[in-house]
């Protein structure tokens, strides 16, 4: 069992002052095993912060991070091959036939990206795409009201995911719970 | 006797050995006498045991020693006194008998611990016999024999005064002002032996004996702590005969220890009611202390004492008038005066102590008056014209610095940073600061801001937070104009030539770390009314350009975002519930894994419906010292339309992204990207074509022009198609020149397999999503409906309602979706081509190994397939098989792919079979012929 915390498009401090003081309380260190950060964290600073909530931290470039990081990363995570990858090259943006596209290359069995700042958990044939949104519901352009500030943390076991999606709806936090099990892969 | 020194302290030493086994002896022999019940012996060597009391030679510490040792034997001699009476022998007989007691001071000591027996039994007059011994007291003038022996008295007569209500009480025993007098005259007569100690000893080792003396401090202050307990003090009694009398004995001893120390007793010895009532006479004897006092430190506490006395009351524990009675005397100004004289009167106070009050002051209006910011204002004055003429730094006083810093830091904590913008006096102090420290006072008020989590409940017209979020927000232009200058150091060099800290010294990470925090700020700066929005951010643009390009490199991006997320209020002033509808509308696209998603979906849509409310609620709350301009600009807009159009916006950010384009500021790279989000935006939300253009070509020269590495050009060039493929502001002309703008740059990338990968992407430029077929573009477009545009005020306003249903189709100021499958067989006609020469370059090298020529056709095959499954007319069958045949054709040949490209011709394979066997596109994909299973 591995406890994974996917996080991203933090975008402090060009597009957000802070993260939500509610989602610092949780993310408390020692509780997670491995951090994937799927990008546009935009500060050292903040980089620096989600290296203390576990210092197993893999990180992907957003376009507007200016730290040396991979485009994309394929990682064995509990029998699981989990392909990180930010989005924004994915063309169409958030287009599902692109992204399973892209998950299909990289033999992923989870594929989890950013970018559109919105939560989101899509089957595809066998595989699982995630997008744990934006941590500080930062501005994006292809938005239309201030986003829900969101993370996701992945119970990896065996062949089974638990997503556990946090949400910080009306200064509460919200979190909802789903189950999937691998299936043979495409 | 006095100015004898004293022995070695080795000498000491032996003496008080020599003195506590004398003591031991005699006291052994005491016990014994008492065992046998024997009187006489019993006090002969009870007296012998308290003459070794008598010794001149020991520092009070060490005769403190001796002293307990006696006082533990004493309790043994009462307990047998108390045995004697039930024998039958009267206390008169005993108090008869212990005065013949050959020397004075075991005399005293046997007269003390016999004469609080008899008060205890009744059989004599509490008032008398206190009197008595109080007088004959006056017997030892040695210091400290005297001092002792009187603390002796004191702790034993404690439980036996005549107060109001005790069984000691009564018209033979006396009264509550016996009970005061006794104490009074005990403590004065303490206090004067106490301040004659510091003339025993030698005069070298004078600051080791004053701090000996200091230890014996609280004999004497147990006489207060005595009097502040009498049941019968009432508030009368303490002003008219207590405080006059403590008073005049701390004014006359004229003993700085006993002076500080004393007043310090008083102020938190006596009920706080008490200092209320007897402010001006406590604040006016301060003058008159001797000048080595630390005043400041009796102020500062009488300041803090009536300050936490106020909050106790403010929260219902306590009296609750007392605020009011506080207001009612005014003792704010009287405070504030008292310092002004105490500074007047003494000339060599450090600026450190005279700012330690003010801070005290300041602590203390906070507490009393938290409304009233007025209070704060007079301080701030007061302490500048206190301070000002030592100029920046303080004459280099480093300790009066710090406590400036902390003077500084009150109003922020006690207000709220919103609030303290309004001080008119905080500026001009905190130039009295260097510029590094008032660089840290700034640190320390924009985390402030940032880390506001709660409001505070009693900040009056404090920080405007958003409700149940507790994020501070400046909403003025004024306020936003006085933080400026609040945070100065941050924002720019010193305005002092010379002086050390500016931009120049720092390195480039440490001025990032730091300039975060003000991009991060940028944020906290906003307003419900767009034209305050806009002006706020013009006067943010104002303040950073003037910092330099190597601030701006960071602050910049912020501000843009900043400015983009003003225009999004701007264009669709009422899309939020649309926005909720199109959240929930979308789900079904998708398909969807469980109930999570669609809750999440559901609460998607309920996110953005509070965020709006709370946008309303961050209005600003009326603030009584608000200036007439703040509220104005404060005033809802709800109705009016702004004045500031999206156009007039769109420029301001033009303009501000161009110091990133080059020089000292350069930052190309993000430049480009605002630059597209912009131009997105212009598309998007704003509907400017000629706009919109502009930031795109910008964006494409700057490629061109700036960008450094071919990694960089790649990633970029992908953003840039990322954006362009969602505008469609665009018309036929403006669209081809920049598609083919964008064409050419995926044709000027080095290698072969990327210009393939890109002209891939590129071709979607000629495949725009259908409206609602996306999730972002769905959103975009539920919400213009129902808007109708409204920005826009365009001819087609009035028809905004009949709209709604063609509005998927045409809106205004957009052009319908591009799908051109032409040119996207166009586009994928020439990626092949390339894969083709790539082929050709293969062989031109001959090198066996080098076969990444087949990644770039599989580029075109999986980009082709998915215009095939698209149906995107053109893209056909024969196409697809074409790719196919021409990579299966050259692995026959013998051309050995890479890992990585085999593994993915598999999984491209594979998904064609896999595919082939689902119902919904057997018939498309059972038409491709593959190779023979591998």
């Amino acid at each position: 069992m591995v406890l994974v915390l996917c996080i991203g498009d933090l975008h402090i401090p060009h597009r957000a002052a802070d993260l939500p003081a509610k989602f610092k309380e949780l993310l408390k260190p020692g509780k997670i095993h491995t951090t994937i950060c799927v990008g546009n964290v935009c500060s050292k600073v903040f980089l620096d912060y989600l290296r203390t909530i576990s210092g197993d931290l893999h990180v992907v470039a957003g376009d507007f991070d200016e730290f040396q990081a991979p485009d994309q990363l394929v990682l064995d995570l509990a029998g699981f091959k989990v392909g990180v990858v930010h989005g924004h090259q994915i063309i169409p943006w958030g287009d599902p036939d692109a992204t399973s596209l892209l998950q299909r290359q990289m033999a992923a069995d989870i594929l989890i990206t950013g970018n559109t700042h919105r939560f989101e958990a899509r089957k595809a044939g066998a595989c699982l795409a995630l997008n744990p949104g934006s941590a500080t519901g930062a501005y994006h352009v292809g938005g239309d009201g201030p986003a829900t500030p969101s993370f996701v943390l992945m119970d990896l076991d065996g062949t089974k995911v638990t997503v556990y999606v946090y949400q910080l709806v009306d200064g509460d936090v919200r979190v909802e719970k789903i189950d999937y099990t691998k299936g043979t892969p495409a | 006797m006095d100015n004898v020194a004293f022995p070695s302290a080795d000498e000491q030493q032996r003496i008080l050995n020599d003195a506590s086994t004398a003591i031991k002896r005699s006291a052994f022999l005491m016990r014994k006498a008492i065992e046998d019940d024997n009187m006489r012996d019993s006090l002969k060597h009870a007296a012998g045991m308290l003459a070794e009391l008598r010794t001149s030679q020991l520092q009070p510490q060490k005769y403190y020693e001796l002293y307990m040792l006696v006082f533990d034997q004493l309790a043994h001699l009462e307990a047998f006194f108390s045995d004697e009476r039930g024998k039958g022998r009267s206390y008169a007989e005993l108090y008869e008998l212990v005065q013949h007691a050959g020397n004075v001071l075991p005399r005293l000591y046997l007269m003390v611990a016999v004469g609080c027996l008899y008060i205890k039994s009744h059989e004599a007059s509490p008032r008398d016999v206190l009197k008595d011994l109080v007088e004959m007291c006056k017997g030892v003038q040695h210091p400290t024999r005297g001092l002792f022996l009187r603390a002796y008295l004191c702790q034993r007569a404690k439980g036996l005064l005549p107060d109001t209500g005790s069984q000691y009480e009564g018209p033979g025993s006396g009264s509550i002002q016996d009970a005061l007098d006794f104490l009074m005259t005990n403590f004065i007569e303490m206090n004067k032996l106490w301040v004659r100690l510091q003339h025993q000893g030698s005069a070298r080792d004078k600051e080791k004996r004053e701090r000996e003396r200091q230890q014996l401090q609280d004999l004497v202050g147990k006489n207060l702590t005595y009097l502040s307990q009498l049941d019968g003090l009432g508030f009368e009694l303490y002003r008219d005969q207590v405080l006059p009398r403590v008073l005049d004995q701390i004014t006359s001893c004229r003993d700085d220890l006993a002076q500080l120390y004393l007043m310090q007793a008083l102020i938190q010895g006596f009920p706080d009611r008490f200092h209320l009532g007897t402010l001006e006479t406590l604040l006016g004897v301060l003058p008159q202390l001797q000048p080595g006092v630390k005043i400041h430190s009796v102020m500062a506490a009488l300041m803090d004492r009536l300050a936490k006395y106020a909050a106790s009351a403010a929260s219902g524990s306590n009296d609750p008038r007392v605020l009011e009675e506080l207001a009612a005397i005014d003792a704010f100004s009287k405070f504030k005066e008292a310092i002004a004289r105490i500074i007047a009167s003494q000339p060599n106070l450090a600026a450190a102590d005279a700012v330690e009050m003010y801070t005290a002051l300041l602590s203390y209006a906070g507490s009393v008056h938290p409304g009233v910011l007025s209070f704060v204002d007079e301080v701030l004055a007061a302490a500048h014209s206190t301070l000002g003429d030592r100029g920046r730094g303080l004459g280099g006083d480093a300790r009066a610095e710090r406590q400036l810093m902390a003077l500084l830091t009150v109003p922020l904590n006690k207000y709220g940073v919103s609030a303290c913008l309004e001080l008119k006096e905080y500026p001009p102090l905190t130039r009295l600061l260097r510029y590094v420290m008032h660089k840290e006072l700034a640190v320390k008020l924009v985390h402030k801001v940032l880390d506001t989590v709660a409001p505070s409940a009693k900040s009056g017209n404090g920080a405007s937070p958003a409700a149940g979020s507790g994020v501070t927000l400046i909403s003025t232009v004024d306020k936003v104009s006085s933080l400026f200058r609040f945070i100065a150091p941050l924002v720019a060099d010193p305005d002092v030539p010379g002086e050390a800290g500016g931009v120049a010294e720092m390195d480039d990470e440490d001025l990032d770390e730091e300039q975060v925090l003000v991009a991060r700020l940028l944020h906290r700066l906003r307003s419900p009314d767009p034209d305050t929005h806009f002006a706020i951010l013009k006067i943010a643009q104002h303040q950073l350009l003037a910092g330099g390009p190597r601030r701006l490199r960071t602050t910049l991006p912020a501000l843009v975002f900043c400015g983009l997320e003003l225009h999004r209020k701007l264009a669709r002033p009422l899309a939020r519930a649309p926005a909720a509808e199109a959240a929930g509308k979308d789900k079904g696209v998708e398909e969807t894994i469980g109930k999570g998603r669609d809750e999440a979906a559901a609460q998607d849509g309920e996110g953005v419906a509070t965020a709006a409310d709370g946008e309303v609620m961050e209005a600003e709350a009326p603030a009584p010292a608000a200036s007439v301009a703040a509220m104005e600009q404060s005033a809802p807009a709800a109705d009016t339309k702004p004045a500031v159009s999206c156009e007039e916006l769109l420029q301001f950010l033009l303009a501000g992204i161009e110091p990133l384009y080059g020089g000292p500021a350069g930052q190309p790279v993000v430049a480009a990207r605002l630059l597209l989000a912009c131009g997105y935006i212009a598309s998007e939300e704003a509907h400017l074509e000629l706009l919109s253009y502009t930031f795109f070509e910008e964006a494409l020269t700057l490629y061109d022009e700036a960008l450094p590495d071919q990694r960089t050009r790649a990633t970029a060039l992908y953003d840039i198609i990322g954006y362009l493929q969602r505008c469609r502001v665009f018309g036929p002309e403006a669209r081809d020149s920049l598609t083919s703008a964008v064409t050419s740059a995926c044709m000027r990338l080095l290698s072969r397999r990327e210009q393939c990968r890109a002209l891939c992407a590129a071709a979607f430029l000629w495949w725009q999503p259908l409206p609602g077929a996306s999730s972002l573009a769905g959103r975009s477009d539920g919400e213009k409906a129902a808007t109708g545009g409204g920005d826009r005020g365009s001819a087609d306003q009035g028809e905004a309602g009949g709209q709604k249903e063609a509005a998927a189709e045409v809106q205004p100021g957009l052009y319908p979706p591009v799908r051109d499958g032409d040119k996207v067989v166009a586009i994928l006609q020439r990626a092949t081509k390339v894969a083709t020469q790539a082929k050709a370059q293969y062989g031109a090298t001959g090198r066996v190994r080098d076969a990444s020529y087949l990644g770039a056709y599989l580029e075109v095959l999986d980009s082709m397939m998915r215009f095939w499954d698209s149906e995107v007319p053109g893209v056909d069958t024969t196409k697809v098989q074409d790719l196919i045949d021409k990579v299966q054709a050259d692995l026959a040949a013998g051309v050995q792919p890479d890992t990585a490209t085999a593994r993915r011709w598999q999984s491209t394979l594979s998904y064609i079979t896999t595919t082939a066997q689902q119902p919904h596109a057997k018939e498309r994909y059972g038409k491709l012929k593959l190779p023979q299973a591998t």
